[in-house]
Order: structure tokens, then sequence, then C-alpha cells
């Protein structure tokens, strides 16, 4: 498998992963085909796909995941943008600035954003200040809160794997772009762009994974009403005590974000794509 | 070109007058119909470090000029500041009477080959070429035309939708060429294109750019810190050092009458000698003999000086022939017809001389040997220009 006898030396990262990743991923594939009698059949799966309320929770949370992408693309594409064309002293300043946020605690940050997006905070406040918002509202236990936050939490996620390409990135290819007559943005679509591009797909797995999952921040943004896959699971296992229903949502759940993931680094591996990194 | 004409001059004096020159050249007015490419004054610092100083040449229509120096010589920022890749703090830059220094990169009409090549990973060849023809938004049917001519002009038709990774070293090189060129640019730059390429390719490489260039005939400035590859491929060599320009000439100009101490060091070996100058036409060398030159030295009777002499006008003879400065043979290498000899004086001088094969007889390391001076072909230049 190794060359050179390094099995021996994965050889307990590998027992690891089996015992703690492999291994209850199968007890769970067990118990999410296993029927109320003990016999093994798909009623759990049928039953979720007849939901039309949980299925709809689930396209929610796809949803909720492409829209946190979309939003931390169009924040985070910008902010490496700076970091490319920023010098030495910017450019640390950038790095930390992106770190920052990864150093704190995701439920602590979640509680900042409770702060921020509620009726007192400086987003409600400064609307009504500047005229745009007749009088004060709360964007907790809305979409747009819960993306506002998970937007925030989830940037360094994007931004750092494109930082990391850019940071070894030839600049003479920009010059030669604007050698051959290219303009800024004809500079940036065809040539700083599909630089980026395999980091921008890396990023979305990552940002997507994370945005689907984020349990403690859907639960204390999203409110009781704003209902998300990891919710729904947590609610089949912990009140309704339905493990075998829990685990089937679970690898739907698996299946449908694995699906986007997998699609999004196939696309990576374009003959073009690869090129570039 | 205005070449500096310094062929009947003595080299000390061409060496006082160089600089001169030069400043005139950097001053003089450019009239507006004046072809080819022309630079004035140019000057440029890189946080307070004067990358360039007062840098003025000009390059006729349709020559290859090399850029030519030791790494730092500002040879390459030159080159960006042409592109317009780099504003200069000050100068003027004219292309064809055009000035350029108000025209962004974009809009100079220049082509450019970077080192490394910079092709666009992504791209396929044919994509790469018609980059530069996209961006000008030529109509379709010309753009894939002039892409089929500039892969025929570099041979590379058969790989047309290859991407630059899959290519070799010296097929890269030909992209970049064509990739420069498809959009015909009133000027090419050129940033050490053979650099990256093993010998052998980059002989051939840089025969197959001089017949190109003299097919489309183009204006060609070239960086290069390979003195042969400058004299291999450019008409005219600028030789920098420091941020300046040291002398500008003919590949053989610069050779056999170079303008300072440094440009005689750099391009090709010079054998350094120190030396007082003690009449019109002699001069006592340190190591003892007293030269005698016909031209004579041109210098002030005790003056210190140092006599520069090429390998090849260094003869060896037996150690008490009459002018003959004593050494020791260390060793030798055949060179095609020749011998290249290392020679060590008793002061730890070590000299090159580069003698017939056939000539004289044989040394072992360690004898004794006398050198003598060829005075017809000797360079004077003042003791205290180092370097």
């Amino acid at each position: 498998m190794l060359r050179q006898g390094g099995t021996a030396f994965i050889l307990p990262m590998m027992v690891m992963m089996v015992l703690c990743f492999l291994a209850p991923l199968g007890v769970l594939a067990v118990a999410s085909i296993t029927g109320p009698d003990g016999q093994v059949s798909l009623a759990n799966y049928r039953q979720f796909l007849d939901d039309s309320f949980a299925v709809g929770v689930l396209w929610n949370t796809i949803f909720l995941g492409l829209k946190v992408v979309a939003a931390v693309t169009l924040l985070g594409v910008p902010i490496a943008l700076m970091y490319w064309h920023a010098g030495p002293r910017w450019r640390t300043l950038i790095l930390i600035a992106t770190l920052l946020p990864m150093l704190t605690s995701n439920v602590v940050r979640t509680f900042a954003w409770i702060v921020i997006l509620g009726r007192n905070g400086p987003i409600s406040q400064s609307m009504v200040e500047l005229g745009l918002s007749p009088r004060p509202f709360s964007l907790l236990f809305t979409e747009t809160g819960l993306i506002m936050a998970l937007t925030q939490i989830e940037l360094p996620l994007l931004v750092l794997p494109i930082i990391a390409v850019l940071a070894t990135a030839d600049r003479r290819l920009v010059d030669a772009a604007e050698m051959l007559g290219a303009a800024r943005w004809r500079c940036f679509l065809t040539v700083l762009l599909p630089m980026m591009t395999p980091a921008i797909f890396a990023g979305w797995v990552l940002v997507f994974a994370s945005a689907t999952t984020s349990f403690v921040t859907h639960s204390v943004i999203g409110g009781a009403r704003l209902i998300y896959m990891p919710q729904f699971v947590y609610r089949e296992v912990g009140i309704l005590f339905q493990w075998p229903m829990a685990a089937a949502i679970s690898f739907l759940l698996l299946v449908s974000t694995g699906a986007v993931m997998i699609a999004l680094t196939l696309l990576a591996r374009h003959r073009r794509l690869a090129a570039c990194a | 070109m205005t070449l500096l004409s310094r062929s009947e001059v003595p080299a000390a004096q061409a060496q006082d007058r160089a600089p001169l020159q030069n400043t005139d050249s950097a001053t003089a007015p450019v009239s507006l119909s004046q072809a080819g490419l022309v630079l004035r004054r140019i000057s440029h610092s890189f946080s307070g470090t004067p990358a360039l100083r007062d840098v003025g040449f000009d390059v006729g229509a349709g020559q290859v000029v090399a850029l030519l120096g030791p790494s730092g010589c500002g040879k390459s920022t030159l080159l960006r500041a042409i592109a317009g890749l780099l504003v200069p703090d000050r100068g003027e830059i004219f292309l064809d009477g055009q000035n350029l220094m108000s025209i962004p990169a974009r809009k100079r009409s220049i082509g450019m080959v970077f080192q490394n090549y910079a092709l666009f990973p992504h791209l396929t060849v044919a994509e790469n070429v018609a980059y530069g023809l996209i961006s000008h938004r030529r109509p379709r049917a010309e753009v894939n035309a002039r892409v089929s001519e500039m892969l025929r002009l570099v041979r590379l038709e058969d790989y047309a939708r290859r991407l630059p990774r899959e290519l070799s070293g010296g097929q890269q090189q030909r992209v970049a060429v064509a990739r420069a060129l498809a959009v015909s640019p009133a000027a090419l730059l050129l940033d050490e294109p053979f650099g990256a390429l093993d010998r052998a390719l980059r002989t051939e490489l840089q025969d197959e750019f001089v017949r190109m260039q003299a097919d489309v005939g183009i204006t060609t400035i070239m960086v290069t810190h390979d003195q042969e590859e400058a004299q291999t491929v450019a008409d005219t060599l600028v030789v920098m050092n420091a941020g300046r320009v040291e002398q500008v000439g003919s590949p053989e100009d610069i050779y056999d009458r170079p303008a300072s101490l440094f440009v005689n060091r750099f391009m090709g070996h010079a054998n350094c000698f120190s030396a007082k100058v003690t009449g019109a036409h002699t001069a006592a060398l340190a190591a003892g003999p007293t030269v005698t030159s016909a031209r004579g030295f041109a210098f002030r009777p005790g003056s210190d000086v140092i006599l520069t002499a090429r390998p090849e006008h260094v003869r060896l003879v037996a150690q008490n022939d009459a002018g003959a400065i004593s050494a020791k043979w260390v060793r030798a290498a055949p060179l095609a017809h020749m011998l290249s000899v290392d020679l060590i004086t008793p002061d730890g001088t070590l000299i090159k001389a580069l003698v017939n094969r056939h000539d004289g007889p044989r040394y072992a390391p360690g004898d004794a040997v006398g050198i003598l001076l060829d005075t017809q072909n000797l360079h004077v230049f003042p003791a205290a220009s180092k370097t």
C-alpha cells in the first residue's frame, strides 16, 4: 500500500478511523434499514420521503447551504482580491482578520450574532437612523439573519484556500494579459478567476458542508420556527426517540450534501482547472 | 541607432568620453518621425534604492538590442518600464515617435515574452495565441486565420489543442513568442527568453529566433545575463551595471573597445595588471617589466592604471625572455584547436591565456614560464575604477 513499510505508521490512524468513523456509520446504516419489527425494510426512508414537511426541511437545508455559499463567495472573492493587490503589511492584516473568527468558539460567535441581529442591535438601529426602515426590526429567527451569521462564520473556509493559491500564483500571468491588451475585467475573468477556481470549489465544498450541518447556529439564530436537517435529526433522536428514523434522515442528509460535494470535486478535476492548480 | 563611433579612439580616451556620449544620447531631442524606440533619461528607485539612473539610448526600427548585465543591474526594471508594467520616476520613452509615458501597458502595442513564458495554464496553445486578438476585439474569422498563421510561423500547427503543461520547454517558448507577435505589435520585448532551456536547445532556438526576427523585422529588446546569447542574437548590446548604461555598441565593438573596466571584464575574460604610467608610451607593471605601447597611454606619467589583456593577447615565452612577466603554469584545457592555460604570477594574480595547441613547448603544472602581452591590444583604465 505504501512504500517501504509505511503501513505500520498509518496503522493507528486507520484503526481510529475504522473504530470511530466507519463502524458508527455502519451501525447507522443498519439502523436506518431496520423496520419496527426488526426486519430489513426501507420503511424509514419511505416515511421520510412521503412526509412533505420533512422533504421541505431537506430542500430548505440544501437551499440554505447554497445561499450561504453564494453569500460567502460574493464577500470572500473580493477579500481575496484585496489580498492579491495588497502589499506585505496589508496582506498580514487581511490574513489575521480572516483567521480571527476561526479562533473564537462557534457558540460565542453565534451568541454575538444574537446581539447584532436583535431589535436593538446595530443593524436594526442604523437602518432606522438612515430612514431605510420605519421602525426597529429583528433579524433573529429569520433566514436572512441566519444566512448573515453563517456567512460570517464560514467566510474563512472560502477565503483561506483562495489566499493560499494567490500567495503562490504567478503575477506575470496578469502582466502577460495586460501586455496582450486585456482590460481589468478581462484580466480578472480570464486569468485570475480560472487561477482561483480550484480553490473556490474547495471552499464551496467546505462552506456547504459546514453551513448545512451547523446545529448550534441553526437552532440559536433560526430558533424553533426555522427547522433544518440537523434539528430534525435531533428531534427524532432526543425528543421522539425514533432512532432508526433519525438514522435514515442522517443518511439522506449525508447523501444529499455528499452529492453536491462530489459534483464540485469532480468539476475541479477538469483538465483545464487541474492545469491551474 | 546612434552608435558611438569610437573606432579610432584608444581605449583610455574612449573611457573618458563614453559617459559624455551616453549623456548626449540621453538628452538629444526626439524628432516625432523617429522610428523605433527612444529612451531618454530614465531613472527609477525602489523604496530609495536607485535601480535605474539616467538611462538613455535609441533602438532603430527593426533592430535587435540586448540589455546585458549582471543580476540586479536594472535591466529587467528597464524592460518593465518600456512595457508599461512599471512607471519610472523620471524619463521618457518614445515608440515610433509617440510618447509612451501616459499610455497604459495594454495600449502600448508592445509584445512581451516573459521569463518562464507566463502562458495561461488553462488555455490551449491556440487560445493562448488568440488571447491578444480577442482582447483587441478582432472578428472571429480574422482571429482564427491569424492564430493558424502564427502557429505555422513557430511550427506548432499540430499542437493547437494542447495545454501549455503538455508541451516541452522549447515549445512553450515558441508559443510565448507566437502569442506576443499575434497582435502585430510595434516592438517586442523578451525577458531572458532562452534562460530556462538547456544548452543545445538554447542554441537551436536562438538561431530560429534570429531567422524569424529577420522575417518579421520587428524592433526587439531582449534582456539577458548571458553575453554569448546577446552576441548571437543581437545587433547592438547595451551593457548595464548598477542601474547605469556602461556602453552601447555592436558586439564586436564592445568586445574590442570596452568603454570601462567593468565592460572589459563582463564581456569575455580580461587579465588585469596594475601598472604606473612612466611616459607617453611606457608603463611599469607592478609585477616588474615595463610595457611599451605604440598607441600611447593617454594618462599623465605617474598615474596608477590597470592594464587589461584578453587571454588571446597573452603570449607564452621562456621565463627569462626580455620584458616577460614571470608566472607558473597551473593547468591547461583544450578548446577546439586552442589551449586554455591558467597561470599564476608570484603575487598570486591568476592569468588566463589562449594559445594555439600546436605552438610552443608543453609545460607541466608548476613549471616557470614567461608572459608577454600583445601591446597592440591592451586596454588601459584608471586604477580607481574597480570591478
